[in-house]
């Protein structure tokens, strides 16, 4: 007995000791390159090709080697910068999102991250890059990021539905596509026994036919957001002290939703369900990130059609999403310089057309489109300038962690709207009730604003 | 009805109740396995449970494709779609498609995906969570032990204190603990992992509760017998104390092997990451690629599935081998 707990404890000090030492670390790899260090959260299928790129660039010269390093999701990438940067130990370049940007340099007020504004000054590509994205990247007048897997939202429109509803193109404007999602829910089904789709007959009931909804959607404040600038809505005050939601351009917004649910031709689906749904033949139309594609594409069983967000008359805008890529102030002149080195070849026109079409993210430089890689996928791929089409137009979400508290109220209140309706058949009262919580949730906002701002 | 049949039908409801639950229990595992050998389409079809069959066509770069017939074009030529392929439709010989319906290959192309390897991060799993779990066993039981057996000041307000901890989220003390562990230099490194888990409240709380219900006779007997503290401890309380031990033991293994948020922190490099850093891999917030995370999945539970069943006889004997008898 005593032999035996002698030689698990002496077996545990051992393993422990080993698994203490930290394996030595080169700042030069094999071949004499510096070695930097890139922190991001892209996985699966958009890592490989992350890394199948920076692979290209270690090879295309001898003097810097990227090493990225996958940190899973980007909450856990947020948490890990802010500690590292806490304890002074930092990678050279990391991917973030604009809050923790503008956490690490305006709220945190300290120089954590480097002022690449000199740097941009040399670079002709920051000029070239589409206004969204310089303005983005800038942050109380200076430069701290640069733009790096950005997209849009678009609709993905399954064909057969718009073929058997004798829709020529996919509807271009909220309205239309309320109406289409209508007629899809009254009118198609898909058989049983064949699994096809066809038009709904009078024998059609729940044993041999499954009814195809118009729309599905997660609650989202993002698509939400679209419909609400377009009508001519406001996010937030220029100095960022009071939002508008409890205006007539918040309501009209949520009609579009309101009107899915208690109509009947949409429902709501927890998390990315609605992709699946939408895979699935249960769901004709869904609006999501383009980069859904990426994974939705091997899934479809079907033929489907990929068009920009629905626009409205009064203004034509789309709000962009995803995150930037910054460097890390404190690292010495040859290691900064080996980052931007780096920043510089992936902003090229040719490298963000490459990612551009390996990824569906949008590509960042003007230049891009003119490439004859972009010109191809656009050329071959259907759809494939469905969210690139809304770069020009393309705005963005407020930036700093105020709003992002704000954006958590605004999901809340989108949800009790939505659940209300669910329950609501009586539209008029629907919409009373989104007044009320619309106000209520403005209400909300403007007060956690203030305290941002009296911090 | 006589005595004996209503002991029958007794039984057979009781056994009826049980393979119900049995199969409610073990429905996931299927589904999971059922998915692994799925094509990416024929996950998201919700009326096809079994695996269908599929058709792939060699191209001229000798690839493999799966396709989608379209229409027949004649008697034995069909038009076809190359799915995940930006080519135009092809027409093909019926005889020239192969036909496919349990994809194995989706478990080789789950363990190839991730660098370095699987094989790597079961590796880690296993090395941390069996450290974890005889550091945290051994701390919980002298932790206990002191609680029970001892007097010292405080006792009573340590405890207390003690139980307080478990009421801070894991969240909350992810940044002050990377710091700490920054500033030692075992970032990226398996002590990370393993030392701020090597003692944990929930076993301490657990065997100190058991302890208290152990005669004391049994504490006096020994020492009047000369049989020192350590030795009471080790010779005679934790073999009476299995049922709780056994208990810590499964909870702080599978709390360790399904860790995902604490190695991700603490760790950089890939050759340092554990098995459900793999697994997170597979589930992006843009999409999941379902069948080769099912597929993942199943090989990555089987270590604990076959530790499970070959362990099996030991559990239920902790169960009763307890000194409590009357």
């Amino acid at each position: 007995m005593a032999l035996r707990v002698r030689l698990i404890v002496t077996l545990f000090v051992a393993i422990f000791f080993v698994g203490c030492q930290k394996l030595p670390q080169n700042e030069y790899d094999e071949r004499g390159r510096l070695k930097i260090t890139f922190w991001h959260a892209m996985g699966g299928e958009l890592g490989q090709v992350l890394k199948s790129m920076i692979s290209d660039y270690n090879k295309s010269q001898d003097k810097v080697f990227v090493h990225p390093e996958f940190m899973g999701r980007y909450d856990i990438l947020e948490q890990k910068i802010i500690a590292s940067v806490m304890a002074g130990k930092t990678p050279d370049l990391a991917q973030m999102y604009e809050s923790v940007t503008l956490f690490l340099t305006r709220d945190k007020g300290e120089e954590s991250l480097l002022d690449l504004t000199p740097l941009t000054k040399e670079w002709d590509g920051f000029e070239d890059l589409y206004d969204v994205f310089k303005k983005n990247s800038i942050y109380d007048g200076k430069v701290y990021s640069i733009p790096f897997n950005k997209s849009f939202p678009v609709i993905y429109f399954n064909q057969d539905v718009l073929d058997l509803l004798g829709e020529t193109q996919s509807p271009g404007t909220w309205s239309e596509l309320g109406r289409v999602a209508k007629e899809c829910y009254e009118k198609v089904v898909v058989d049983k026994t064949t699994s096809q789709m066809r038009l709904r007959t009078p024998e059609d009931n729940e044993n041999n036919s499954n009814r195809v909804y118009g729309f599905a959607f997660p609650i989202d404040p993002w698509v939400y957001q679209i419909a609400y600038l377009q009508l001519g809505g406001k996010s937030i005050s220029e100095d960022e002290s009071e939002v508008y939601y409890n205006s007539q351009e918040a309501l009209d917004a949520m009609d579009f939703w309101i009107r899915a649910i208690v109509e009947g031709w949409g429902y709501r689906s927890e998390g990315y369900n609605f992709q699946n749904d939408f895979g699935a033949r249960k769901v004709a139309f869904i609006i999501t990130s383009v980069v859904s594609r990426r994974f939705m594409e091997p899934k479809l069983n079907f033929p489907f059609t990929v068009a920009p967000v629905p626009l409205e008359e009064k203004r034509k805008v789309s709000v962009m999403s995803g995150t930037n890529v910054c460097i890390f102030n404190g690292l010495t002149p040859e290691r900064t310089k080996a980052a931007w080195d780096f920043l510089r070849w992936f902003s090229e026109p040719e490298r963000t057309a490459e990612w551009s079409e390996r990824t569906f993210y949008v590509p960042i430089r003007k230049q891009a489109l003119a490439t004859d890689r972009m010109q191809n996928f656009v050329k071959n791929v259907k759809g494939a300038d469905a969210a690139i089409v809304q770069l020009p137009y393309g705005d963005m979400e407020p930036r700093s962690s105020a709003w992002y508290r704000c954006r958590i109220i605004l999901r809340e209140h989108m949800e009790r709207i939505i659940a209300a309706a669910e329950k609501e058949p009586d539209i008029h009262k629907a919409r009373a009730i989104a007044k009320k919580l619309l106000s209520e949730a403005n209400l909300k906002m403007n007060k956690v604003l203030k305290k941002y701002s009296d911090q | 009805m006589s005595r004996s049949l209503v002991r029958v039908v007794k039984s057979f409801l009781i056994h009826l109740l049980l393979i119900g639950g049995a199969f409610l229990m073990c429905f996931p595992f299927f589904w999971m396995l059922l998915t692994s050998f799925k094509s990416p389409a024929e996950v998201l079809e919700v009326d096809t449970w079994m695996p269908q069959p599929k058709y792939y066509l060699q191209t001229e770069a000798m690839e493999e494709v799966q396709v989608r017939i379209l229409r027949h074009v004649m008697q034995n030529t069909v038009e076809v779609e190359l799915l995940r392929k930006r080519e135009p439709l092809r027409q093909v010989l019926l005889s020239d498609l192969a036909t496919k319906t349990w994809l194995f290959s989706n478990y080789p192309k789950a363990w190839n995906k991730v660098q370095p390897s699987f094989g790597r991060y079961f590796f880690n799993s296993f090395l941390i969570a069996l450290l974890t779990t005889l550091g945290q066993v051994l701390t919980s039981i002298l932790a206990a032990y002191a609680f029970v057996y001892f007097e010292f000041p405080y006792k009573n307000a340590l405890f207390t204190l003690f139980l307080a901890t478990m009421m801070v989220p894991q969240e909350i003390l992810l940044i002050p603990n990377y710091l700490v562990l920054a500033n030692l230099g075992w970032i990226d490194t398996y002590a990370a992992m393993i030392v701020p888990w090597l003692a944990g409240v929930f076993g301490i709380f657990m065997l100190r509760q058991f302890f208290q219900q152990l005669p004391r006779e049994f504490y006096d007997a020994a020492v009047i017998d000369g049989c020192s503290r350590l030795g009471f401890l080790f010779r005679i309380l934790v073999p009476l104390s299995l049922p709780p031990i056994v208990t810590i033991t499964i909870f702080t293994f599978l709390g360790s092997w399904n860790s995902l948020l604490w190695p991700l922190i603490v760790t950089n490099s890939e050759h340092m990451r554990t098995i459900q850093v793999g697994l997170s891999y597979f589930a992006q917030s843009e999409g999941t690629e379902w069948e080769l995370l099912m597929a993942a999945s199943s090989f990555c539970i089987l270590p604990l599935v076959i530790a499970y069943f070959a362990a099996q006889r030991f559990f239920v004997e902790g169960d009763t081998a307890s000194g409590l008898k009357g």
